[in-house]
């Protein structure tokens, strides 16, 4: 019964004409949890909150199991939200806040009574129903804020960058636990963050948006490993972005001249292709002192000299400067028994990668 | 002291702490100097008068006018026994409150949307809010007798007979009535920008968070939005209640004889009767009221009573 | 704002809005219109257009004393209301002394009793003193009820200056003086503006305290027009009435400039 797909339709939202969300279509499928994923300013939120009922699209609609949401209003949609800011009532103890719902709906007392201990005690708060949201702490008041929007057993929950205010441990303690949650209730779930990590560890499935459109949508793994532009290749980790025209083609793939001292070997290419860009993840290059790779005019295979070096606990990061001026970027993995850093500033070194490492970026 | 002084003087505060703990007492100590002049100032031209004006209320007048011996409680006792001067208390407590509450009930709105609208709607109406406050209120009762004015050419008037709503004039001007208009319009001010304070202080995501719990937007103002502008209200509901109270122009000019408050009266006695000590009496009892309302509602702001939004 | 409000709620809310912005500028308007009807008494609706009796304010001797008398005193009023409290509201931010919250209280009580009472009081003790002259005694009264206004906009404005920014201009070298003459008051100097304009407002409207410490020779704007106003029925009152209309706009202009009407009037 939770579990509700959610589907948007063209939706677009303008403000004094221009678009803060431009045209954006989406399925949702019952029990996920989607992240909109981007930059402050890419229309996530708004979407979001068109979602919640909060702002009216200017065109398209939201459908939740096919019926037409667009002109329920907020108060009969049954939505739970978090806010990134809480949002808990400061008037009310923790067990009126979570109660609030309850209350609206008409529920007896005795029955909201059990529902709000039922609540607290899923949320790990039994004996703070009387507390006031001023005397918890962020990550208690987070939890208050999950009772209250669970329940009232929504058709969805709507998460508004829900841990941004909460320091490193706990948040990563509360992502994980809010996943496991989500999962075991089946409630389809959507979650808006600028945090990529956020977005990788929690959902199901990430919508890149950027400029109040979506820029892609796919698994962790498929727009990490499948950037499908040079945008999502940049904002979603490090990226080593290359381009250059096609030198010869053989079979299905094709080598691309960089640069006089890189060529790259990329297996699957489209036919019309003339002029590509390849993004190679930082993790997929190995370093190597120059000298003891003798064939370093292969492709996929460049010398260059370390610029910059930072030892960064379990990986290093290293800055290569190829001759021709460009950069690399390298992050290799630290042995256990290593001693701080492999290669020092200045060194010359070779890089080189596998040539499925070379992804082809379709839109740049 | 010089540049090079002060830059000699920290570079020794810091070689030796024990200098830099009088070098802070040689600082603080003028800080707090600053304010004497303002104190003294008002300890001799408001604090003392106070307390005399207080000594002489319950002392007793001779007929040549001086003021002594023996102490006496009379004053008040009239006050309250003479049916006169009572009712004038009343009327000024009646005229006091319902203004206060007709201003609370008018103020939410207009408080309401001047926080929610778009910024042009919002100057707009916090100029024309304010603008008034800053016309002296002799204009402004006069204006109001103008629109209220008894007979055919009053505004009021005049536009209630050409719309065929009454057919006689209807007599508004010196009645209570007339100065509770009067009231409002000169305090309104007050309890609109307090109010608007307040709600602006109320984060926005906690009325979509209650209104996204199923609350219609009646139950969203009942449950949320009027339970935390609650230290606006009290601090609004205090000044203009406090204002009302002590006002002098408007009932003069507005109430005529039959709406004659405290500040009329205590006028009346000093100017026209001389009797200092009643005066004086009236207008303790008149401050008396005030601060007692104003206790009530710092007891109310301060008290766990009412929370206030972070 | 088109979600924020709908439906039913949003109209009751419009209406009582724009019903209450009538309400406060009507009566206004009103004198203003009255103020060149072409008629002997003041009636409504005002009947042609005429500037005769601006004119006739104009030249009344008594009416212009008065705005002279009025404008010195609040000149008067602003300076010592700035001098004396600007000083106070340094000392009750920066200072950390006992009793602190008891002295700031007692500073702006002036502002919670009732002004009637207070210019009685006065009167009563200067009075006393055998203090003759009606100007300074409205000095002394006009600078008692102003005072509190500037200590609250000045304390305002100086509890957002960074205290760091005095802290590092020590550090560079420069003096408490000094650094309180080029750090801290180009900070706060809007706030001391509004606090200043305030002050002169407030003195120039003020009525309740001023009726005690005027007399027949030293007679200030709002005594003069009360006067008038039971005495006088053309339309010269209207007239008199909307050049403070007006001289007030001007006011409010400035203050929306100087500070924004909003902060400046934030208790």
């Amino acid at each position: 019964m939770r579990s509700s797909e959610v589907r948007l339709d063209r939706l677009s939202k303008e403000y004094n004409r221009t678009a803060a969300v431009n045209d954006v279509s989406l399925t949702i499928e019952p029990g996920h949890m989607v992240a909109l994923l981007g930059p402050s300013g890419c229309g996530k939120t708004t979407c979001l909150r068109m979602i919640a009922g909060l702002i009216c699209p200017t065109s398209g609609d939201v459908f939740v199991n096919d019926k037409r949401m667009t002109d329920v209003p907020v108060h009969r949609r049954n939505v739970g939200m978090l806010f990134q800011n809480y949002a808990l009532f400061p008037h009310l103890t923790v067990e009126e806040n979570i109660a609030f719902g309850l209350e609206m709906r008409g529920i007896s007392k005795a029955d909201a009574a059990r529902k709000v201990a039922e609540a607290l005690s899923l949320v790990q708060l039994s004996s703070f129903g009387k507390r006031y949201p001023a005397q918890l702490s962020g990550g208690q008041q987070q939890r208050v804020a999950l009772g209250r929007a669970l329940v009232i057993e929504p058709a969805m929950l709507l998460l508004d960058e829900p841990l941004g205010a909460l320091d490193k441990g706990l948040r990563e303690s509360m992502q994980v636990e809010l996943r496991a949650l989500q999962r075991r209730l089946g409630l389809t779930t959507v979650m808006v963050t600028h945090d990529q990590d956020e977005a990788l560890t929690m959902a199901d499935k990430i919508v890149v948006m950027r400029d109040g459109r979506l820029e892609q949508v796919g698994s962790a793994t498929e727009i990490y490993q499948r950037p499908a532009s040079k945008f999502v290749a940049q904002f979603i980790g490090a990226s080593n972005l290359f381009q250059g025209p096609v030198e010869r083609r053989n079979g299905s793939g094709a080598v691309i001249r960089v640069s006089p001292e890189l060529s790259l070997q990329v297996d699957q290419i489209p036919q019309s292709a003339s002029d590509v860009m390849v993004s190679i993840r930082p993790e997929a290059i190995v370093v190597e002192r120059a000298g003891q790779s003798p064939e370093a005019q292969r492709a996929n295979s460049v010398t260059a000299r370390v610029d910059q070096a930072i030892y960064r606990g379990f990986v290093s990061h290293y800055y290569l400067k190829t001759p021709s001026g460009g950069q690399i970027i390298v992050f290799e993995q630290n042995q256990s028994q290593q001693a701080g850093l492999r290669y020092t500033v200045g060194e010359e070194v070779v890089a080189r990668w596998e040539s499925p490492s070379n992804h082809v970026i379709a839109r740049h | 002291m010089t540049t090079s002084d002060h830059v000699v003087a920290v570079l020794t505060v810091e070689a030796a702490p024990a200098a830099r703990q009088r070098s802070r007492w040689r600082l603080v100590l003028p800080v707090g100097l600053l304010a004497v002049p303002m104190l003294a100032f008002l300890t001799y031209f408001f604090f003392y008068p106070a307390l005399i004006l207080l000594l002489s209320s319950i002392q007793t007048q001779d007929s040549r006018g001086i003021i002594g011996r023996p102490f006496t409680l009379a004053h008040y006792a009239r006050l309250i026994n003479v049916e006169l001067y009572a009712r004038v208390l009343w009327t000024t407590l009646r005229i006091s409150i319902i203004t206060s509450a007709l201003a609370t009930v008018l103020a939410y709105p207009v408080a309401l949307v001047m926080v929610k609208s778009r910024p042009i709607v919002t100057r707009i109406i916090t100029l024309i809010v304010i603008a008034p406050l800053i016309v002296s209120v002799v204009v402004r009762g006069y204006g109001w007798q103008l629109v209220l004015q008894n007979g055919p050419k009053g505004m009021l008037n005049w536009i209630l007979m050409t719309l065929h709503i009454i057919d006689a004039p209807i007599s508004v001007l010196y009645t209570e009535v007339a100065v509770v208009i009067g009231s409002l319009h000169v305090f309104f001010p007050m309890m609109v920008l307090p109010l608007a304070s307040a709600l602006g202080k109320i984060d926005p995501n906690l009325e979509d968070a209650a209104r996204m719990l199923g609350a219609p937007w009646w139950k969203v103002f009942l449950r949320v939005t009027l339970p935390l502008s609650m230290p606006g209200f009290v601090a609004g509901f205090t000044l203009v209640f406090s204002l009302t109270a002590g006002s002098f122009v408007i009932p003069a000019i507005l109430g005529g004889a039959s709406a004659i408050m405290l500040g009329n009266l205590i006028e009346q006695q000093i100017f026209v009767v001389y009797d200092w000590p009643f005066g004086a009496a009236i207008a303790v009892v008149l401050v008396g009221l005030v601060l007692a309302v104003n206790g009530v509602s710092m007891w109310l702001l301060e008290g766990r009573r009412l929370r206030r939004p972070e | 704002m088109d979600e924020r409000f709908s439906g039913f709620g949003a109209f009751v809310l419009y209406t009582i809005t724009a019903a209450m912005m009538l309400f406060i500028l009507a009566p206004l308007l009103l004198v203003m219109a009255a103020s060149v009807s072409d008629s002997y008494f003041v009636t409504f609706p005002p009947q042609g257009f005429t500037l005769k009796w601006y004119a006739k304010v104009l030249g009344d001797r008594d009416f212009l004393e008065a705005m002279r008398l009025s404008i010195l005193l609040a000149l008067g009023t602003t300076a010592g209301s700035l001098l004396l409290g600007v000083p106070a509201a340094f000392a009750l931010v920066r200072g950390k002394f006992f009793g602190l919250a008891a002295i700031k209280g007692f500073l702006l009580s002036p502002l919670i009793f009732p002004a009637l009472v207070t210019g009685l009081a006065l009167l009563q003790v200067l009075t006393r003193l055998g203090s003759q002259d009606a100007r300074i005694n409205l000095l002394i009264g006009h600078v008692v009820v102003t005072s509190p206004y500037v200590i609250r906009t000045v304390v305002s404005s100086l509890q957002l200056v960074d205290e760091n920014l005095e802290d590092a201009a020590r550090t560079l070298g420069a003096n408490r003086l000094w650094t309180f003459w080029r750090v801290t008051l180009p900070q706060i100097a809007s706030g001391v503006a509004a606090g200043g304009l305030f002050a002169f407002m407030v003195s120039f409207d003020n009525y309740p305290v001023t009726m005690w410490l005027a007399n027949s020779e030293y007679s200030p704007v709002p005594l003069v027009l009360m006067r008038q106003l039971v005495n006088v029925f053309d339309p010269s009152v209207p007239a008199m009435s909307t050049i403070i209309i007006l001289m007030a706009m001007v006011g409010v202009l400035l203050l929306e400039k100087l500070v924004g009407l909003r902060r400046a009037l934030a208790a």
